[in-house]
């Protein structure tokens, strides 16, 4: 079970906002400028870690891996963080931000096997945090806090963020709001970036095999939006696009939906496997619920209806201003 | 339910064509066997209904995802009595 959170803020480093709430700054938004709000993260993630564990395997990496014929779950998982590593060229570099860092498995590839000196997290559940935080590692940095609200101090080498960016918009936004949110996500990435950074993203999203309004009115997705993943809607690519106009090109775009399906099927085999288990830990009831929510994305990501796109952006220079 | 495989998977075959015709208000004789599922138009939850009515017809588990996996009638039906070694 989650410790409470006067516990919990006395493991997190002195740098956190946990800490700078002492001193009178906002640390977690009551709702997020955008997107979805501390609440609705927390209604998804800080189910207990140990019921996540059963299914998502011991790295608790929630997200689509990157698949090699013969991969283990762990294995594509493991290909997965280092394809962004790779994308944003973090390797060896000094500061790497994580936004969106789960359980921090990715933070721990980057200090642990990548050489990087100091990655910094961010997450809006405190579950989470309290998970990375027990670690102890001098050289990750977990912080309770959106980007919305993130002040590096420091430029960063590279960013990266990996199952994130499908909550920065919610159900009932229109396009020019969801764009409006990721623009203010990009440029904030552009001017955290030393200018030779990389950004490397990774988001599901609408596809193309069916228009964003019928998939908003079918019964699969109103069960993904009440029961599952409130005050989130995921985005389309031509949001995407646009959000980076004047802030980022894109290097390099894949679209691996078919990684995701196949990622959500060993979830589901897994999760049935361990149900008499995993209905210890969170009840019968939720353990059905989840059941059908990786059923719903395996189908949707198999037949076209959610894409997984991984995309490597370059930040684009900032007009320059006599002084 | 006795007869050879094949003639076992054809029953089986038969029989989710009327489903699939059911489930889109058609005649089962315009239910191609072998175009894909997912061609037919029906959602996620369509899918996962059609697996409920298949698992009380055979009487066993059918995940959903094997409608991906198996993806047209006749894929799905064949599988699906090689599975049970004979005994659908």
């Amino acid at each position: 079970m989650p410790r409470t959170r006067r516990e919990m803020s006395a493991s997190l480093r002195a740098s956190s906002p946990e800490a700078n709430a002492a001193h009178g700054a906002a640390f977690i938004p009551r709702r997020a400028p955008s997107g979805s709000s501390a609440g609705a993260i927390r209604h998804h993630y800080d189910v207990a870690p140990s019921f996540y564990r059963l299914w998502l395997g011991e790295g608790l990496v929630y997200s689509g891996a990157l698949w090699a014929e013969r991969d283990t779950l762990d294995d594509a998982q493991r290909r997965k963080l280092d394809h962004h590593v790779a994308e944003s060229s973090a390797a060896g570099k000094r500061r790497v931000l994580d936004i969106g860092c789960g359980w921090g498995a990715l933070l721990a590839r980057l200090v642990g096997h990548h050489g990087v000196q100091e990655a910094v997290g961010l997450t809006l559940s405190p579950s989470q945090a309290d998970w990375i935080a027990r670690r102890h590692d001098p050289r990750v940095d977990v912080r309770l806090e959106s980007w919305a609200d993130h002040r590096p101090t420091e430029p960063y080498d590279a960013i990266i963020s990996i199952g994130a960016f499908e909550h920065f918009a919610k159900t009932e936004d229109d396009d020019g709001q969801k764009v409006a949110s990721y623009a203010e996500f990009f440029q904030k990435c552009r001017d955290w970036l030393r200018p030779d950074g990389r950004l490397s993203l990774q988001t599901f999203a609408y596809g193309s095999a069916r228009r964003r309004e019928a998939g908003l009115s079918s019964e699969a997705t109103k069960f993904l939006e009440e029961q599952i993943f409130p005050e989130t809607d995921p985005p389309r690519l031509a949001n995407i696009a646009e959000a980076i106009e004047g802030t980022f090109e894109i290097v390099r775009l894949r679209n691996d939906r078919l990684d995701y399906a196949r990622t959500c099927r060993e979830w589901l085999d897994r999760l049935k496997a361990h149900r008499a288990e995993a209905a210890i830990e969170v009840g019968e009831e939720t353990v059905a619920k989840y059941e059908r929510y990786l059923t719903y994305s395996y189908i949707g990501f198999r037949t076209g209806r959610l894409d997984l796109y991984r995309i490597t952006l370059a930040p684009v220079p900032k007009a320059w201003t006599p002084t | 339910m006795e007869g050879t495989i094949l003639s076992r998977a054809e029953a089986l075959a038969e029989w989710m064509r009327r489903e699939i015709a059911a489930l889109l208000e058609i005649g089962p004789e315009r239910v191609p066997v072998d175009l894909p599922f997912d061609r037919f138009g029906l959602d996620s939850v369509a899918v996962v209904k059609l697996s409920a009515s298949l698992t009380d017809h055979l009487r066993r588990d059918i995940d959903p995802v094997l409608f991906y996996e198996h993806p047209t009638i006749g894929d799905l039906a064949h599988q699906l009595v090689q599975l049970e070694g004979g005994h659908a």
